[in-house]
């Protein structure tokens, strides 16, 4: 049997202490540590939820995945007060666990918004929301939001917005949100005509197609005093499909909270490494140069990345290899290196004009490439002599 | 597209395309249509299937979802997604992730159980959901033959995963297992944990175990907490090692081999000192 004696203990003890004391000032290195010497959480960024009087820190916590309750405790700590959970995430473990830990501090000590998705009748709505009051051991929640709305009819539909209100009135929520990642403008257009939601928790970050017409819409609600709070604040963490391409994190989050119409934020932890990083922007989120950097090059390299799904090589006649005529038109237009894009289309043996049988392209690429014309664009390459080519 | 499935089924088979997998894990059934054509979901797509969630079930090595609808009418249908997950250990865990202790546990596969009318269960490493809107016996009596039916094609056989059978049966609370595969108690390097409740002598506790590739691993895993938690910690005799940790209590560890052993959830000091050491008096 393997084991460790006294001796080893008392070593490894000693060695954990003295390195706990040496790098007292390297944040990375002693998690707890931090937290207990961050007492200047007054001082933190907050910034007024619209109308609702609710006033949150930039960063709040999105519990979509936390598993531990030492990460509220923590966030608690370092001045993180509101939580956004949802009936369904965990099939309620998520909510459950933030009613065993919340119930220990005072209910006026933060906030918590909670989902509920579109059901058929108001009565179906209500009951889902009486279990999710359960789990978080609370009477009202401070959010509820009409969850993942895609569109408008939903976002407006009679029953629903008889049930928010029934819960307004009962005093299980105090204020009335709806959440969207899909289609985001124009559910945020109909949060606006509705003269009933008070708070919309919208998908916003650099990598969005659409974002400036996300920011548009935006501006408009928070104007109107709606409040607005950021999620998939972090795009999705890799610009690709296999993970091989990290983002820069906090850059990311910075990015976002650089426009004043995003209210908070909340982006997923799951350790205290993760915490402690975004517990930072929470008293500085200015970009440096090179985090600029870093998401320019993130967002000219999201817009050429090709995720290799293969789901277009079906729906063309000649069963070119779409995926590596895309990779080859990143590595010149992206990267500008020629040569490897050149060689990369040499392999594919389709010849100059792959594309010349066909007068229409059925080719849907689900990132909206417009395929045939990056195909031609890009191919011009292989009939250019080497040394004309970086 | 070319699509590759691996199924077992006795032997183990390479199938190409989905619509040719969608035959061998999905059975007909009398009275039911199936779907001519499942929809296929992957590590990039999952989120279109299921938005937020799609980040813990990435967390438990997820690699590709099947779903094929069986209906007999517009409105009457029931959904079977059958989740593939990198090993039996993360199925297990995505499983337990979502699962309450207290619900209507019945035997299929591994483990399974019936909320209303949805049914969730895992075996091998596979998770399978089959869920549907209608609550009446006809449907949830086909909810249960698909679960059986699914559940067999998908593993004949099914066996605990060996991770499950290393932690103490005596005074466990049944269906608490959860695993851990990263960030166990908030820390980023204390990962692929198990975790169960117990209660003895009218007290609850928590035990976990951590398996390491080896022994080194235990000790430089055992280094890391102590540095992170700067708390002054106490050595026990009995090799046991106390630790005061800010957010998560009061934690007893040691360790034998690549196996490190927990005790959490009380603070009662010598209570969780005592049940270690029998701990580990029985490895």
């Amino acid at each position: 049997m393997a084991s460790i004696n006294r001796r080893n203990f008392l070593r490894t003890s000693a060695i954990g202490v003295t390195g706990a004391a040496i790098t007292a000032n390297v944040k990375a290195s002693s998690a707890n540590s931090a937290f207990s010497e961050k007492e200047e959480k007054k001082n933190i960024i907050t910034r007024k939820l619209g109308n609702t009087g609710i006033v949150l820190p930039i960063i709040s916590f999105g519990c979509g995945r936390v598993d531990s309750p030492a990460l509220i405790k923590a966030a608690l700590k370092i001045g993180i007060n509101h939580f956004d959970t949802a009936h369904g995430y965990r099939k309620g473990n998520s909510e459950k666990l933030l009613g065993e830990v919340l119930k220990e501090y005072p209910r006026d000590s933060y906030t918590i918004a909670t989902k509920v998705k579109p059901q058929e009748t108001k009565e179906e709505f209500l009951k889902l929301l009486d279990v999710s009051l359960e789990r978080l051991q609370t009477s009202y929640v401070d959010i509820l939001y009409l969850h993942a709305v895609k569109e408008r009819d939903v976002a407006l539909q009679k029953e629903m917005v008889a049930a928010l209100k029934a819960a307004k009135e009962s005093g299980k929520t105090r204020h009335i949100g709806i959440s969207t990642h899909r289609n985001e403008p124009e559910i945020i257009q109909a949060a606006i005509e509705s003269n009933l939601y008070e708070v919309v928790l919208v998908a916003t970050n650099f990598k969005q197609k659409d974002h400036a017409q996300i920011k548009e819409k935006i501006e408009s609600a928070a104007n109107k005093g709606i409040g607005i709070i950021g999620m998939k604040v972090m795009a999705g963490a890799f610009i690709d499909k296999d993970k091989t391409k990290p983002i820069n994190c906090k850059a990311a989050l910075k990015w976002v909270l650089q426009n004043e119409n995003i209210h908070s934020t909340i982006p997923s932890m799951i350790n205290l490494e993760q915490l402690q990083e975004n517990s930072e922007l929470l008293y500085d989120f200015t970009l440096t140069e090179e985090e600029k950097s870093d998401i320019e090059k993130a967002k000219l390299e999201a817009g050429l990345f090709c995720d290799g799904c293969e789901r277009c090589i079906r729906n063309c006649p000649k069963n070119l290899n779409i995926p590596d005529f895309m990779r080859a038109y990143m590595y010149s237009y992206g990267y500008n290196e020629q040569l490897k894009a050149k060689e990369l289309l040499l392999s594919q043996n389709a010849g100059e004009n792959p594309c010349s049988d066909c007068t229409f392209c059925n080719v849907k690429c689900i990132k909206g490439f417009n395929v045939g014309q990056k195909i031609a664009d890009v191919n011009r390459l292989i009939s250019i002599p080497d040394q004309f080519l970086a | 597209m070319r699509r590759t499935h691996i199924i077992s089924i006795g032997t183990i088979l390479m199938i190409n395309t989905s619509f040719l997998s969608a035959n061998i894990i999905f059975p007909e059934i009398e009275g039911w249509e199936k779907s001519q054509k499942t929809k296929v979901f992957d590590t990039e797509s999952l989120w279109e299937y299921i938005n937020g969630a799609a980040d813990y079930y990435l967390n438990f090595g997820f690699e590709e979802l099947e779903v094929c609808e069986y209906s007999v009418s517009e409105n009457k249908y029931i959904k079977v997604e059958v989740y593939k997950h990198k090993n039996p250990v993360n199925a297990f865990g995505i499983y337990a992730y979502e699962r309450s202790p207290e619900t209507n546990y019945i035997d299929i596969g591994n483990e399974a159980y019936l909320e209303h009318s949805s049914l969730n269960l895992y075996t091998a490493s596979y998770y399978v959901k089959i869920f549907s809107h209608q609550k009446d016996d006809f449907t949830i009596a086909t909810i249960k033959r698909l679960a059986e039916e699914v559940s067999k094609r998908l593993e004949p056989n099914p066996s605990l995963p060996e991770l499950l059978t290393l932690l103490p049966v005596e005074n466990k609370i049944e269906k608490t297992d959860i695993y851990f595969p990263t960030n166990y108690m908030a820390y980023s390097f204390l990962n692929n944990v198990l975790e169960a409740k117990y209660k003895a002598e009218t007290k609850k506790y928590k035990v976990f175990i951590i398996k390491n590739d080896n022994e080194q691993s235990s000790k430089e895993t055992i280094d890391k907490y102590l540095n992170a938690v700067k708390q002054v910690s106490e050595v026990i005799p009995e090799n046991i090692i106390g630790i005061n940790d800010m957010f998560n209590g009061y934690i007893v560890v040691s360790y034998l081999g690549n196996t490190i052993f927990g005790i959490s959830g009380t603070e009662d000091k010598e209570f969780a000192r005592k049940k270690l050491t029998e701990i580990l008096a029985k490895q």
